[in-house]
């Protein structure tokens, strides 16, 4: 059952995206003076760096703006159905997983959670997710990915950022370990699978068609 | 030739990017990323060329033929 099935109280409010309005105001003019230049064979002066290249790279800098915010979405990440789509599904049931668990519970929102686990904090963790994010669609290109996937690299302040302050947290006397904490801030271990459970399902990690794995 | 060429790679380009932008998804992302930024660049590319063509043609006019305008300028 959606939120949208429960009633107004139970919908996500969001904030309405016009960038990608921006993208096709810019895309009209460019696709205008490129028709009639293919046409006629010739542009006035006046219109040919501006029609050909200037319009065209704003309009495409305005589609790099709109793919850089819209790819946090859960939607986004979900609908690369071979490798992901099993993950986004799996994060609504009831499987014990950390993924599971902090869906289910509200913990991290339903819009962009795959986005707010995946990257640090600040600007670099930001950076870092998107440079992820482009070598997983070099690798979706390419098909060069293996099952059961692995995040390389987890960066543990995105659990930090939200737990280290918490008091239940604090209280637990195994993150006093000076060893536990330098190991896991080095990432020679992480929270989940060692002390926790794992991230995800193991099912899910196997990719849309499990018997195919490569 | 080269603008007509040129033009066609925008507009193949244009394309590109506004089926990503009306239906964001992982397909048309990779394509905005490895098939409308390359025939863009590519497009940018031959414009250049052009102009770079036109501009040493022109300059090579100019050398076969340094009185042209005064010519022109005394026959007004």
């Amino acid at each position: 059952m959606t939120g949208q099935d429960l009633g107004p109280l139970f919908v996500h409010p969001s904030t309405p995206q016009y960038l990608w309005l921006v993208g096709i105001a810019a895309l009209i003019p460019a696709v205008v003076i490129a028709a009639i230049g293919l046409i006629r064979g010739r542009l006035p002066a006046a219109l040919s760096v501006p029609g050909v290249i200037l319009i065209p790279i704003f309009a495409y800098l305005i589609g790099g703006l709109v793919l850089l915010e819209e790819s946090k979405s859960v939607a986004f990440c979900g609908s690369c159905h071979e490798p992901m789509a099993p993950l986004v599904a799996s994060l609504g049931e009831d499987n014990g997983s950390l993924a599971s668990i902090h869906w289910r519970s509200g913990a991290v929102s339903h819009v962009d959670a795959c986005f707010q686990c995946h990257s640090g904090y600040g600007i670099w963790g930001t950076l870092d997710a998107k440079l992820a994010g482009f070598s997983h669609m070099i690798h979706t290109v390419t098909g060069r990915y293996e099952f059961p996937l692995r995040a390389k690299n987890f960066d543990i302040s995105s659990c930090l950022g939200c737990h280290a302050e918490s008091v239940p947290f604090r209280a637990q006397e195994a993150h006093h370990d000076p060893e536990l904490q330098a190991q896991l801030l080095a990432g020679t271990i992480g929270c989940a699978g060692t002390c926790h459970p794992d991230a995800h399902p193991a099912q899910a990690l196997m990719g849309a068609n499990p018997g195919a794995a490569r | 030739m080269r603008l007509r060429a040129a033009c066609a790679l925008v507009l193949a380009s244009q394309l590109v990017l506004l089926v990503m932008l009306l239906r964001l998804t992982g397909r048309t992302a990779i394509a905005f990323s490895f098939l409308g930024a390359p025939l863009l660049g590519l497009a940018v590319l031959l414009v250049a060329l052009s102009w770079w063509r036109s501009r040493e043609e022109s300059h090579a006019k100019m050398d076969r033929d340094p009185g042209g305008r005064r010519t022109r300028d005394d026959g007004r």
